[in-house]
């Protein structure tokens, strides 16, 4: 060491700082995720930018409009409408759905008989078929002989007309997709309660804190990270919201269940505006981002991620 | 251009893939003209881009290989290889491949191929979608091989070929050259359950029904929870078993509009005709059979239901003949079909056809190939098939024994809709009208407006729109 | 930390916690036998309601057409009508769909599992120049509803010559999955950074620390994580519909895509196509979720 010449010296320094420099560590573990959004994602997505200021599709353009096909979504009643309708969805199913799953997670994760056997009936929804699924909660919903009517009638209340209602189709699309979605998201959370220490219950348990206690205190900061990923998950997944309306409803009554994607979904291939379909993905987008910025700016307010 | 790309063209779609993908599809859209040339390689792009996709498609035999792009649906699955098989030993010019997409992405995938250059050489097209492929240099203009092979397009049904024809100044369809040849049709007929008309003792529908015999009969068909009959005292509205009819929804209103003289829009598609007086009648003719005779279920009864004829909770109903072949099979019941009921007016009896039209892609490399393909199945050696999965286009195979035998008793009805059957509304910007107008008459089923409120609405959203697409 | 301040935060009242044992323990004992009651009903209830579907499914495919859809259902198949089955397998290339669709799962699992925690621990525990905001524009990607890349999508792959073949269809998993890279992230992040910085003090560099550290205790992440992939791939329609062109590339959801049309559906062939397509999940959901039951993982790593 001592005799080493200057430049041995600077050859080994080199190495040594780039292996001791979280930099290159840091690009060598992103490198594949860069090279995998410069190819495959963001290619596809500018070509998506680029269609959004012209009249036309990818077969071939008619002219360019700039702006004229954001200018024409903010006059368009159709997608104000569908955007109000979509937001409806996102506060009415994400809060729930995280809840609920949330609850069965925590049910899930207890070690009882046959338990087993409930974690797959409850993932069941989630893989069934969805033309199986959608065609059932269509007659499940039928007004007349449907099941949820049927005992509605027999606790005396007159159910509403469910799918056929522009009042009550959006929210019956909703319990349909929380119903689903319960599945997925217990999963997830199961996967995050199985990364909290028994030791930390055992403490709080020696304490005495009770059940409630206990997920106050332990379970939710603990599982705070999960359940930021649902939320960021399930908005950006809520504002995509497409499926149930294409299949059951195709938007109606009344347009009461369009959604955003599903008018988009429209314009890009039912009436073939794919450069306004575009721009529409594109507000989309920004809405979502925005959404997003937001949850990660407050995410320090209760999200613990060190034990 | 399978395998690895060059690196020059893998740099170009790195750092550029929006601008290649809008630079491509810039371009020019491909001339119908081609056919003049033996091998013609018409895509959209660069000169280069042409250059690397010619590839020589070549079937095991060395003959030219052509991919034929059909929507999954099982009888012409089956069909079809028959067809292509035949036509390999009678005509042989090329082998054919059978590539197939099921229905919901079926328009998704052709667009994706059309934007890339790499349609298959031959589709069955969509009603409501040839006029913009046509629009849009997709589909080949066949009329110069029209010419050539002096082919008679009179031995079709009339209003198929007009399915076939796309005017581009006007955008309309039913005029100008033609860009394919017709394969099935289908029409509204009626529809009727003969075990439940027997038991309501009410005679079959006949040549000289009109609505209002209709919508009698509908009623008296209609039975609630306890067997009392829609014209009966004492008949519950809220328990209703069996309904008399289900005549609400697309074509269905479509031909009541059109035997009253109404209609949707004018046939030069400039106009919106639903507030037309004699469009009202039928709109509030519909909804009161719906709220004031209670003989036809409103929308909300469907969900869950995919079809009620097969169940028998209907006894009558106004449908495509798309379900003939698949009744024939499923069902258990005595049933037959006769014409739609004729309007009030007395005006001659129109119903509603769609065709099955089938297409060559303006960019495929076998040109020549392809339309001896395509003659070959529109004529006597595809009919014998497709006259197994619906009524064929071709009238020597409609009018044949085969065809004509078998159930029900009066299947003659399905091929006489070709002599006075119409389209429906075939224009290249119709389906940006009819969005509005599907979601608006809602309205009117659920009885929350009265239809010349509903139907005012309407026109004053559509009228617009209809300025907007019209071309000349 | 925040945790560990509220556990002791819970522990301040040592007097009022010994007065009240005795009594406490007692209804204590019931709450406990009435909350599971109630817990155990609760749970059969939204059981009932999950598996109903599912039944509906599997005894619509035994049925005939016109059994399926009536009014009032027909709750039990007799007599079951096992030619539905007969004629799917007869239709249907069943074998290689089946070879397609679990090769494209395993691939597309398997790279999204691996490329996603690698990613994820860059991001969970490097700390390096334009990390936050590489990691805003990874979620971003998922932000665009896949109606309008789908086309742009389907033209880079055809200049790339990958149509018609297999490789879009798990190729990019290896580059990273957003969700992945989310999930794998959010799970590193809870894991101590102790153990972390004593692997760097016995010479551990980052590529050790990864594997030998945070991948062994992030099998329920990674479960789920490999379970979701899995299903994805298993159940996705639009991917192969647009790239297959071949039959003999086909996969088993695609294949099973015949029996409905768009005017007329064979409904009892659909419900038996899909009861089949589901059976295999549910294999691998049985053989995955074992890993949800092994237990607490930190366990007597942190004291």
């Amino acid at each position: 060491m001592p005799v080493a010449g200057r430049r041995a010296y600077e050859r080994v320094s080199l190495w040594e700082r780039l292996k001791r420099s979280e930099h290159a560590y840091g690009f060598a573990f992103v490198a594949p995720l860069i090279f995998g959004l410069l190819v495959f994602t963001y290619g596809p997505v500018l070509a998506a930018l680029g269609l959004s200021f012209v009249e036309g599709d990818y077969i071939s353009i008619s002219r360019w409009v700039g702006l004229g096909n954001y200018g024409r979504a903010f006059r368009d009643e159709l997608f104000w409408r569908s955007l109000v309708n979509t937001t409806y969805y996102v506060i009415g199913t994400v809060p729930v759905g995280m809840a609920l799953s949330l609850a069965l997670a925590i049910a899930m994760n207890q070690e009882l008989r046959g338990i087993v056997f409930y974690r797959a009936i409850f993932f069941l929804p989630t893989i069934t078929s969805a033309v199986a699924i959608s065609l059932m909660w269509a007659w499940m919903y039928n007004p007349e002989f449907g099941v949820i009517n049927s005992i509605l009638k027999m606790l005396g209340i007159k159910g509403p007309m469910w799918l056929a209602s522009p009042r009550w189709a959006l929210p019956a699309i909703m319990i349909m997709s929380v119903w689903r979605g319960l599945g997925y998201n217990m999963l997830l959370f199961l996967a995050g309660l199985q990364g909290i220490p028994k030791e930390f219950y055992e403490a709080a348990e020696i304490d005495g804190a009770g059940a409630w206690r206990k997920f106050l205190h332990v379970t939710f900061p603990l599982l705070s990270p999960t359940t930021f990923m649902i939320a960021i998950l399930s908005v950006i997944g809520g504002f995509q919201v497409f499926e149930y309306s294409y299949v059951m409803t195709r938007g109606g009554p009344l347009y009461s269940t369009l959604t955003v994607v599903l008018l988009i979904y429209q314009r890009a291939f039912e009436t073939f505006e794919m450069g306004y379909a575009s721009a529409l993905a594109y507000i989309l987008f920004f809405i979502i981002l925005v959404l997003t910025l937001i949850q990660f700016r407050g995410q320090s307010r209760w999200v613990h991620y060190e034990l | 251009m399978k395998g690895i790309c060059s690196r020059r063209s893998f740099l170009k779609v790195l750092g550029a893939g929006a601008v290649g993908a809008i630079a491509s599809a810039c371009a020019a859209t491909p001339t119908p003209q081609v056919i003049e040339k033996e091998v013609t390689v018409v895509v959209q792009g660069t000169p280069q881009v042409v250059k690397e996709t010619v590839v020589v498609a070549a079937g095991p035999s060395g003959k030219p290989l052509l991919r034929f792009f059909m929507y999954n649906f099982d009888p012409w699955l089956q069909a079809l290889p028959k067809i292509f098989s035949d036509f390999e030993q009678e005509v042989g010019t090329a082998e054919v491949k059978l590539e197939s997409a099921p229905w919901d992405q079926f328009w998704p995938r052709f667009e994706s191929q059309a934007a890339a250059g790499i349609a298959p050489d031959l589709q069955i097209g969509d009603p409501f979608k040839v006029a913009r492929y046509c629009d849009k240099g997709v589909y080949l203009n066949i009329d110069p091989y029209i010419e050539r092979d002096g082919v008679d397009l009179a031995q079709w049904y009339p209003v198929t070929i007009e399915a076939c024809r796309f005017e581009k100044e006007t955008g309309l369809m039913g005029r100008g050259p033609v860009f394919g040849l017709p394969a099935t049709y289908v029409g509204t007929v009626t529809y009727y359950n003969k075990d439940l008309f027997d038991e309501a003792g009410v005679g079959y529908p006949n040549e000289d029904w009109t609505r209002l015999e209709f919508q009698d009969a509908a009623v008296k068909l209609t039975k609630d929870a306890n067997g009392k009959r829609g014209d009966e005292a004492g008949f519950d509205p809220e328990n209703v078993a069996v309904y008399g009819c289900s005549t609400i929804g697309g074509y269905a209103t479509a031909v009541h509009l059109w035997n009253n003289g109404g209609g949707l829009v004018s046939d030069d598609q400039k106009e919106c005709w639903i507030d037309k007086p004699e469009s009202i009648e039928i709109f509030q003719w519909l909804a009161d059979l719906i709220h004031k005779y209670h003989c036809n279920p409103a929308p909300a009864w469907f969900q869950g239901q995919p079809d009620v004829f097969l169940t028998q909770k209907i006894a009558m109903k106004l449908d495509g003949t798309w379900n003939l072949d698949y009744y024939v099979e499923k069902l258990t019941f005595n049933w037959d079909i006769a014409v739609v009921p004729k309007g009030t007016k007395g005006l001659p009896r129109i119903t509603y056809a769609g065709t099955n039209t089938l297409h060559i892609f303006s960019g495929t490399k076998y040109p020549d190939q392809s339309w001896d393909l395509l003659k070959f199945m529109a004529g006597p050696g595809g009919m014998k098939y497709f006259m197994k999965t619906g009524t064929p286009c071709l009238i020597a195979a409609a009018e044949s024994e085969e065809y004509l035998t078998g159930k029900p008793e009066h299947r003659r009805v399905a091929i006489e809709i070709g002599s006075y059957a119409r389209t429906y509304y075939p224009h290249l910007g119709n389906d940006r009208w009819k969005e509005i107008y599907n979601q608006e008459i809602q309205a009117l089923y659920l009885g929350e407006k009265s239809a010349e409120e509903v139907c005012r609405t309407i026109c004053e959203k559509i009228n617009p729109i209809l300025k907007e697409i019209a071309r000349a | 930390m925040g945790a560990l301040r509220a556990v002791d935060g819970a522990s301040v009242q040592p007097s009022r916690r010994a007065t009240a044992r005795p009594y406490r323990s007692l209804r204590k004992a019931i709450t406990s036998i009435i909350a599971k009651v109630i817990a155990y009903l609760l749970i059969s209830i939204t059981a009932i309601t999950m598996i109903f579907p599912f039944y509906w499914m599997v005894s619509s495919s035994l049925k005939t057409e016109v059994e399926i859809f009536l009014v009032p259902p027909k709750w039990l198949p007799i007599p079951p009508q096992w030619n539905n089955y007969v004629y799917v397998f007869q239709q249907v290339n069943f074998g290689r769909y089946t070879y397609n669709s679990l090769k494209l799962g395993v691939l597309w699992t398997l790279g999204v599992i691996l490329s996603s925690s690698w990613a994820a621990y860059g991001f969970a525990r490097v700390r390096f120049w334009g990390r936050d905001t590489l990691f805003i524009i990874t979620l971003a990607a998922m932000m665009i509803p896949g109606q309008v890349t789908m086309i742009p999508m389907f033209l880079l792959m055809n200049k790339i010559g990958w149509v018609n073949t297999h490789y879009p269809l798990w190729v990019p998993a290896w580059f990273g999955s957003a969700f992945g890279i989310f999930l794998m992230r959010q799970y590193f992040l809870t894991i101590p950074q102790e153990l972390c910085d004593s692997a760097k003090i016995d010479g551990c560099t980052h590529f050790g620390i990864f594997w030998r550290i945070m991948m062994p205790l992030s099998k329920p992440a990674l479960a789920s994580l490999a379970l979701l992939s899995f299903m994805g791939s298993w159940n996705n329609l639009l991917g192969p519909v647009i790239y297959l062109y071949d039959e003999s590339l086909f996969t088993l959801p695609l294949g099973l895509t015949r029996f409905s049309g768009m005017y007329v559906t064979y409904w009892a062939y659909t419900m038996a196509g899909a009861t089949i397509t589901v059976i295999p999940i549910l294999i691998v959901f049985i053989f995955t979720q074992q890993y949800f039951v092994r237990g607490v993982v930190l366990s007597g790593l942190k004291g």
